[in-house]
């Protein structure tokens, strides 16, 4: 069974919809002072290096940004805008890559297949190649390549994208390894690092040698129900989603999803507080409207809830299965409310 | 040997593609060098597998240049690079022969280059010229040249810090020593920290000149071979290099053939430029270094190929590396020098041999070849013979030695005078004595003599003037005359003189005194003196030389020479 013509146009413009993430410009904001700071910091290694005659010189340490969120909290969207942004910058000379992205992929076991991604992402494949089986490997020279190419493309900012996943199954040895080629990207004044990833992260961090020369993590993860300004900024998202659906005619009539407390409780508690998975849900739910032949309402979102649910690893509680199921919910968003009321008088 | 880097590195020739980063050559820059540059800070820190990605298989990498590469991958190797076809194919240094012969050697910028001439496997810097631009000059792998032409600094061949010589086995860039490594894999030491002598400032010019030789560019080239004077100039400079390189080995005493191992190149450049400077000066120049120098003969040697080479110049005619040309040229001048001889042997003065003297005239043979000896460089001369008297025939000759009889030497006249040389001297100086004169002196065998007769109708003619009387005693001698006189040093010449002219009157006890100091008494002292004084023989103090004999400081100080020599060693 296939979609009808105007079931098809809905869908594409349900997919066109675009609401920024309510932390995309703190990441924005983060970003450019990154490629600020490290610009300043290649530029004086320049000139250091110009009054060394061209001899090698100890350079400056540059950054670490770790941005962590779940995965569908719109991470790589937000990033990608701001690389688009940077890249497509006019004044850009003809093969400059300010920011370069590399989507880590789990064969990534080690220094040397992370240099190997990074060179690959550049554009060297058979430098790639190379590195991966050779026999008289140095990661210092390896290094040496990266630094060449990156002030050759003027690269100030690597992100590895799902940084996680060179990490899901990692023993100690493994991360203590990962987390000092980090350490020697940074600390050989290559290029700065943002390692964008889940909550799994956060354990490469741990090590004291990044420590020293991490910017603040831009946190993406779930909105928290004891912080007044994540339910805020969870709830705005929300409503201005919906509207964008409404103005699209992508829904005929509103589904108040932050109409009243109790169902701005069922969507966060369906979400867990997760921006990205109430778009995911209702687009499953729009999917099964056009399979019921009926317009998106709230039976179809508690359907594809539950369809989503069930798939995830450690299913959460179904806030549709009786009244009370968000009460809890419910009940602290109203405190939340109410002291925001107060404040605003 | 099969190749033995992973086959699965190889890059198909159709797929290979431009380096990350490319650079532009340097004029000057060797192939090996580019390469070591281009990939210095990459991954490829291994030759093998940096000329894998350009399609070229090859287990030794330092012989790239002489590789007989196909188009195709010379074309490969270009993009691989990131340069023109024609940048590379200028940097090879291809396999050719010697034109006219089968011997083999390889084109060097447009060249001949004899094989052992060129060094791959090792490498040699200037510091100082890294230090203006790390690039690799290739005329630093011409061996025969100990130093840079531009900065004149003897290169560098070891490594200061590890001692192990520079190679080509990892691509660390020109400036780094390719051995040291520190413990990240990097290379550790800077050869520009290392500089090194200078060749002395007097031989600069000339060595630049012959260093230029081998430049890689045309117009130096041509412009060093004018430095050369007219019959090396036309060789042109590939020959003049080949030609200077080999006289330099056989100046050093080297046997046999020029291994790859072997110990005389490069050359000192100090040999380099005498040997640069024997050209310069000349043929003539040549000519003597060619028959001065012996190469040495005691030693083992290699003679399966090359006959042992005995004079410097056999050395160059059996040079194999040598054109044809260039020892129909040489083999040109010496026979020309040689018909020099054979026509002065064998043509007008073909009876000026010794033994044939000795047959015909009846001559001693240390004498005949003593006049042999006189004759034959005043023949050589080529001077006006006729007027000069020399004998140019065995007739004239003849004639000549017939006036050379009955002669006598300088000492042997004074003997004959019984008056000392001085005396001899004088009466030469004045014109009373003639000496045998010039061409007939050649003769013989006394720098200066007489005619035995002359000198016996002198002796005569001053006997004559003696007058006998019994009472001569009562007169004082001459030599207490001479002593009294004043006159220093004595005038003995002055005072025989004027015996022999009769203008002083002489008496003697004996008829024929044979001590004429002694023996002879002066009858008016006075005058006598007077016309000492004004004779032109009598030596003042001031004309006498600034060192003088022991007799004339005895006759100074009123002594005698015993006196003087106790006076010098005390």
């Amino acid at each position: 069974m296939s979609w009808t013509p105007d079931q098809n146009r809905k869908m594409d413009l349900f997919e066109s919809i675009l609401v920024d993430h309510p932390r995309k410009t703190v990441l924005h904001t983060a970003l450019g002072n990154l490629m600020h700071d490290t610009t300043r910091a290649s530029r004086r290694y320049a000139e250091r290096s110009a009054a060394a005659g061209g001899r090698p010189i100890k350079p400056e340490e540059l950054y670490l940004l770790p941005v962590i969120g779940p995965s569908g909290a719109t991470k790589t969207k937000s990033l990608s805008t701001y690389v688009d942004g940077v890249l497509s910058d006019p004044n850009l000379a003809p093969g400059e890559i300010p920011v370069l992205v590399v989507t880590v992929r789990s064969s990534v076991k080690s220094t040397r297949h992370l240099q190997a991604a990074i060179l690959l992402a550049f554009g060297d494949l058979a430098a790639s190649q190379e590195v991966l089986c050779q026999r008289d490997y140095s990661e210092a020279r390896v290094n040496l390549d990266l630094l060449e190419k990156a002030r050759a493309k003027k690269t100030r900012i690597v992100i590895l994208d799902e940084c996680h996943s060179m990490i899901q199954n990692a023993g100690p040895v493994l991360l203590d390894s990962l987390a000092t080629a980090m350490k020697s990207f940074v600390n050989d004044g290559i290029f700065s690092l943002v390692l964008v990833g889940t909550d799994k992260v956060r354990r490469l961090l741990q090590f004291n040698e990044n420590h020293s020369r991490q910017k603040r993590a831009i946190d993406f993860g779930a909105a928290r129900l004891d912080d007044p300004e994540d339910v805020e900024y969870f709830m705005k998202f929300v409503g201005r989603f919906e509207k964008e659906m409404l103005s699209k005619k992508v829904i005929n009539k509103p589904l108040n999803l932050i109409g009243d407390v109790q169902t701005r409780a069922i969507a966060f508690d369906m979400a867990r507080g997760v921006v990205g998975t109430v778009v995911r849900i209702l687009h499953l739910a729009l999917e099964q409207s056009f399979d019921e032949n009926k317009a998106l309402d709230w039976p179809q979102i508690a359907k594809a809830f539950r369809a989503w649910n069930r798939a995830l690893e450690t299913p959460g509680p179904d806030p549709f299965a009786s009244k009370n199921g968000s009460k809890a919910t419910q009940i602290k968003l109203e405190e939340i409310e109410a002291k925001a009321m107060e404040a605003a008088e | 040997m099969t190749w033995r880097y992973s086959q699965g590195k190889l890059v198909p020739l159709a797929r290979v593609t431009p380096a990350f980063i490319t650079m532009a050559p340097k004029a000057d820059e060797s192939l090996a060098g580019f390469i070591d540059r281009t990939f210095a800070r990459t991954v490829f820190a291994n030759p093998i597998a940096a000329l894998a990605q350009a399609g070229i298989a090859s287990n030794r990498p330092e012989f790239l240049a002489s590789l007989d590469l196909t188009a195709e991958q010379i074309k490969a190797l270009a993009v691989r690079l990131g340069v023109d076809v024609d940048a590379i194919r200028s940097r090879l240094l291809p396999n050719i022969v010697l034109p006219g012969s089968d011997v083999r050697g390889l084109e060097f910028h447009g060249q001949f280059l004899r094989l052992t001439f060129v060094e791959r496997e090792r490498r040699r810097v200037s510091p100082r010229a890294l230090e203006f631009s790390p690039y690799h000059r290739a005329v630093w792998d011409v061996r025969p040249l100990a130093f840079d032409p531009n900065t004149m600094e003897l290169l560098l061949a070891e490594c200061p810090v590890c001692t192990k010589r520079l190679g080509r086995r990892r691509l660390y860039g020109p400036e780094k020593c390719d051995k040291c490594i520190d413990d990240r894999g990097l290379p550790s030491t800077d050869l520009r920290d290392h500089p090194q002598p200078m060749v002395p400032e007097e031989q600069q010019e000339l060595l630049r000149a012959v260093a230029g030789l081998v430049d890689t560019d045309p117009m130096t080239r041509e412009r060093s071979c004018l430095m050369f004077p007219d019959p090396w100039r036309s060789l042109g400079p590939g020959e003049i290099f080949h030609i200077l390189v080999e006289m330099g080995v056989a100046d050093s005493g080297t046997t046999g053939q020029l291994g790859p191992a072997s110990r005389v190149l490069p050359l000192q450049p100090s040999t380099l430029h005498a040997m640069a400077r024997v050209l310069v000066d000349g043929v003539e120049a040549f000519h003597e270094w060619a028959s001065a120098t012996l190469t040495r003969k005691d030693m083992p040697h290699w003679t399966v190929d090359r006959p042992m080479a005995t004079t410097g110049f056999d050395r160059l005619v059996k040079c194999p590396h040598i054109s044809r040309t260039a020892k129909d040229l040489l083999q040109e001048m010496r026979s020309a020098t040689r018909t020099r001889t054979r026509l002065r042997r064998t043509g007008t003065f073909a009876w000026l041999n010794a033994k044939e003297l000795v047959k015909e005239f009846d001559l001693d043979l240390s004498r005949a070849q003593m006049i042999v000896n006189r004759l034959k460089p005043l023949l050589a001369a080529g001077a006006d013979l006729a007027a000069e008297g020399l004998p140019t025939t065995k007739e004239d000759f003849a004639s000549l030695l017939s006036r050379s009889g009955g002669t006598v030497s300088l000492n042997n006249a004074a003997f004959l005078l019984k008056a000392g040389v001085e005396v001899v001297e004088g009466l030469e100086e004045i014109g009373a004595l003639i000496a045998v004169p010039d061409p007939v002196s050649i003769l013989i065998e006394a720098s200066k003599s007489f005619y035995d007769a002359d000198v016996r109708e002198v002796r005569r003619r001053f006997l004559a003037r003696v007058v006998h009387g019994a009472d001569a005693g009562a007169f004082p001698t001459m030599g207490q005359v001479l002593k009294n006189s004043g006159l220093r040093p004595l005038p003995v010449a002055a005072a025989w003189h004027l015996v022999l002219t009769g203008s002083v009157a002489v008496l003697s006890e004996k008829n024929e005194p044979e001590d004429w100091l002694r023996e002879m008494h002066v009858m008016d002292e006075v005058s006598f003196v007077e016309s000492l004084r004004a004779h032109s023989l009598t030596q003042k103090v001031q004309d006498l030389p600034a060192l003088v004999t022991t007799h004339l400081v005895a006759q100074m100080i009123d002594s005698d020479i015993v006196a003087v020599g106790q006076l010098v060693r005390n």
